[in-house]
């Protein structure tokens, strides 16, 4: 199998930072909402989030809707 | 969607329909508590159909401010706000109650639009294309001129990471870690595979446990790894 530079580098950094239990996509979904909006306010920073914030960095699909979701948040004029 | 129950045939017509053509109350979308919401979701009627519209707006505005940067037809969040809507109602009872409610709509929208994106975006791609080399012996294509020390320290490293990925995953966690690593989204990963999102997720879970256990036993360190690769 032919890996280039950035797939062995994403591969190791990805190792590096695995935990012996993780999030699933869906668990990272149900936290999301909440976790979004803490982004929003400058507070995802918790402890308690570490799990949320790990799964954030390893899984590059949900990293992109979660940013999408925090940039759609933070655009909104005031709270619904 | 693994997540998400397969909705009834009904529940998307009536959803869609109501949602359609029920005149939205514009502020009344910004005014609702979770709870209220919540209620009005449930239940049956004009306050429901309201609110059904109002949610609409909600996700289509949404959608509109996330996707137009990307150079999304309109249509598409249309489409995506239609089935966002139906998803919400069939898993109303599964909101948590730590974010608003519109939040949580948003986030279903949110994935439900990127899912579509990666989709097209991945469609015609071959999995087998892929993933053909799989199977095959690690080659590492570096570009660019190193030093004769740092090229020691990565085939020290390369080496660890050829005896996991050639004899110690099964055949599943290498090409699913392989189509990961070419950019694959994980839910075309899923589909090639005949398994879910999570499976997947778990597949490469596991093979990156694998990899961090060979080279913590080598003595490989983080920072051994930072230095040879950088």
């Amino acid at each position: 199998m032919a890996l280039n530079d950035q797939h062995v580098r994403a591969l190791l950094a990805a190792c590096q930072d695995t935990h012996t239990t993780e999030l699933t996509c869906d668990e990272f979904l149900d936290a999301m909402p909440a976790y979004a909006e803490l982004c929003v306010a400058g507070k995802e920073a918790s402890p308690a989030l570490a799990a949320v914030r790990a799964h954030e960095r390893l899984c590059v699909n949900c990293r992109d809707e979660c940013h999408g979701l925090v940039q759609l948040l933070a655009e909104q004029p005031s709270k619904p | 969607m693994d997540l998400l129950l397969a909705p009834t045939r009904r529940t998307r017509a009536r959803v869609r329909c109501v949602a359609a053509q029920a005149p939205s109350s514009g502020a009344g979308a910004r005014s609702r508590s979770n709870d209220e919401w919540i209620r009005a979701l449930s239940s049956d009627g004009p306050t429901t159909d309201s609110a059904y519209s109002d949610l609409r707006a909600v996700i289509l505005r949404g959608l509109r401010r996330v996707l137009a940067s990307r150079g999304v037809p309109d249509s598409l969040c249309e489409d995506v706000a239609q089935e966002a809507l139906v998803r919400v109602r069939e898993r109303l009872a599964d909101f948590r109650g730590d974010s608003y409610f519109t939040t949580w709509t948003l986030s279903i929208a949110t994935r439900l639009a990127f899912d579509e994106l990666r989709h097209k975006r991945w469609k015609d791609v071959s999995f087998e294309a892929v993933t053909a080399d799989a199977k095959t012996p690690l080659v590492f294509e570096s570009a660019g001129v190193i030093s004769q020390e740092r090229m020691i320290a990565r085939e020290r490293v390369l080496g660890q990471l050829r005896q996991v990925l050639e004899n110690e995953l099964t055949d599943r966690q290498r090409i699913a870690l392989v189509a990961e690593l070419k950019g694959m989204p994980h839910a075309e990963i899923a589909t090639s595979l005949g398994v879910t999102r999570n499976a997947v997720y778990k597949l490469t879970h596991d093979a990156r446990k694998r990899v961090q256990a060979q080279l913590q036993a080598a003595g490989i360190s983080a920072h051994d790894v930072l230095w040879a690769f950088e």
